[in-house]
């Protein structure tokens, strides 16, 4: 398996789509127990069972099953260790040469069928001015490339965003209720605290018992609420019980 | 006492922590590690060890029993490996004990370990004294592991500059009265990077000597680079004091919610967006240029925690800070240009 050898930036990106041709470096298999296996067969078997997938929804079902989606990457990727799975390059690698179908479907407006989006119509769609967020970049360019901040990896990029929350969350429920609305999403792992497993899960169970109607400015403002407390008390000594203490006060 | 940022007693002396390699030959220096020069070995083995002097004054007097109600936990914290987790350390004697091993593979970046003595349950309140489990009661300083070569800092997201008519629907906040300016500066709500707009409907004339692209020195570039240089001047100050004031802001949250300097001032600064917390950074040797570069932004971190009228202080010098910050000084574009005009007057 394979990754890029530099994180790859807008520019880079623009070439990426142009044919250009970037170095790349062997992930680190070496501690994998698994690695005798074929390396490449991980993620060709991911990749064909995404794009399997990808052919049963259209553009407005296949918002709603990040889920799922997330629960297949989890699966084909969780032996890998934990760093090549925090590293940027690999994830780009892992988009733009395997899963790039589905991150096209999945986060750009103009697509509406796989087969007809060519190589000219990527390259327009990434210069492409994206009105609503005022960006001369369109906004699927952060779901190809993440970033260097902590959000990157757990809530930008668009396959490790899937990778992350299964991983730390660990239940497959969880992880539905937590792509459900993605306002709890954004507001767990865009925070440090979302990093510590007993918050993130206290978070996502109780929001939705504490409103019923979850409401973006709710879940905002208990989020900020909860990184307050968090100022005071430490996050990483507490259990579930006591999180969910904190968000019920 | 209570400490002054607290409502609770906290350790009036830090935790003292150590933390050794079992491998004689890898070596801290003061609190950082390279592991990442250390190409001979995959794992780091350490032991750590924590000692916590007077800790019978941060509990009530009728609760003094500190194994039952104190806990002294390691804090492991890697944001780049996505990764916290905290050891609650071993008592022996009135020495803390814990040990750990580190395998490259898990991480990425660098790892920081510190000590932290946190209340173990919730407890009757009393004056003074904390009360709800998890409270942390006093820390060490913290440790660095590196895994990766720490990265050059970069200048980060640039700006982007656009031409757009400020009668238009897109700027339409400027439209009543400020629709014949040259220039403007968005600065949007939340991560977004501010934009620089320049107004398509200014006369051609000034359109063409901003468009103007020879660095020929000549009286045409010369006026566009005075332009460029009052344009940034201005730009600039309006971003450093934006970012300054939003960091002060979220400084006031945490200071009325009680939290400690430490955690006030690491929170506050999270909340910043990452343009906001680059150029503060960037920047923070130019607004205190009597600190230390390196130890320049914790400094001013701290300044405007401390000092309230910190932000009033910088603000009057905000002006002298951005002639000094761009690429070019001010003093130096100003005064070449008055050169040349006068070289030229001269000559007719």
């Amino acid at each position: 398996m394979l990754k890029f050898s530099e994180p790859l930036n807008k520019e880079d990106l623009l070439e990426y789509f142009n044919g250009k041709k970037f170095e790349t470096i062997e992930v680190d298999f070496e501690y994998d127990e698994n690695h005798k296996k074929d390396k490449f067969l991980y993620v060709e078997k991911l990749k064909a069972q995404i794009n399997e997938n990808i052919k049963k929804y259209d553009k407005k079902t296949i918002l709603k099953y990040d889920a799922f989606f997330s629960k297949i990457i989890f699966n084909h990727l969780k032996h890998l260790p934990r760093r090549e799975l925090t590293d940027v390059r690999f994830w780009q690698y892992i988009g733009l040469e395997y899963l790039q179908n589905y991150i096209w479907i999945r986060w750009s407006r103009e697509v509406n069928n796989i087969k007809l989006l060519n190589q000219d119509q990527k390259i327009k769609i990434i210069k492409s001015f994206n009105q609503d967020e005022n960006e001369i970049w369109s906004s699927i360019t952060s779901r190809f490339l993440g970033g260097s901040s902590l959000k990157s990896l757990t809530s930008r990029h668009a396959i490790s965003r899937l990778f992350w929350p299964f991983k730390i969350l660990e239940d497959e429920d969880l992880v539905k209720l937590c792509f459900e609305k993605q306002d709890i999403a954004v507001a767990v792992f865009e925070r440090q605290y979302g990093l510590h497993p007993e918050a993130a899960k206290a978070f996502i169970k109780n929001i939705s018992l504490k409103y019923k109607n979850l409401e973006k400015k709710n879940i905002q403002l208990e989020a900020k609420k909860l990184n307050r407390y968090f100022a005071t008390i430490n996050a990483d000594y507490l259990d579930q019980n006591s999180i969910k203490k904190l968000l019920f006060i | 006492m209570s400490d002054i940022f607290y409502q609770y007693k906290t350790l009036q002396k830090p935790i003292e922590l150590v933390i050794k390699p079992i491998n004689n030959e890898i070596k801290f220096s003061g609190n950082i590690l390279n592991f990442y020069e250390d190409e001979k070995n995959d794992k780091l083995s350490i032991k750590i060890t924590a000692k916590v002097s007077d800790i019978k004054t941060i509990l009530p007097e009728l609760l003094q029993d500190e194994s039952k109600y104190l806990d002294l936990i390691l804090l492991v914290k890697s944001v780049k490996s996505i990764f916290r987790k905290c050891y609650i350390f071993e008592k022996n004697e009135s020495i803390y004990k814990s040990e750990l091993i580190l395998h490259k593979k898990d991480w990425r970046s660098d790892i920081e370990l510190s000590a932290i003595l946190i209340l173990k349950k919730d407890i009757k309140e009393y004056d003074g004294y904390a009360s709800s489990k998890g409270t942390q009661l006093g820390w060490s300083s913290s440790y660095k592991i590196y895994f990766d070569k720490p990265e050059e800092k970069s200048g980060g997201a640039s700006m982007d500059i656009k031409w757009e008519s400020f009668s238009g629907p897109k700027l339409f906040w400027l439209n009543d009265h400020y629709s014949k300016d040259v220039y403007t500066l968005d600065i949007p709500k939340g991560n977004k990077m501010p934009k620089i707009y320049l107004n398509t409907d200014i006369d051609p004339h000034l359109k063409s000597l901003i468009e103007e692209k020879s660095t020929k020195l000549s009286t045409l570039t010369s006026s566009r680079d005075l332009m460029f240089q009052t344009i940034s001047n201005s730009i600039f100050t309006q971003l450093l004091t934006d970012c300054i004031i939003e960091f002060n802001n979220h400084l006031k949250d945490y200071s009325d919610s009680e939290a400690s300097k430490d955690i006030a001032i690491e929170s506050a600064w999270e909340e910043l967006p990452e343009w906001k917390k680059q150029m503060i950074e960037n920047y923070s040797h130019k607004i205190l240029p009597g600190s230390r570069k390196k130890d320049s932004l914790e400094n001013l971190k701290e300044l405007i925690y401390d000092e309230k009228d910190a932000i009033s202080e910088i603000s009057r010098k905000i002006l002298n800070i951005a002639q000094n910050s761009s690429e070019h000084s001010t003093q130096k574009v100003f005064t070449e240009h008055a050169k040349l005009l006068l070289r030229k007057e001269k000559r007719i």
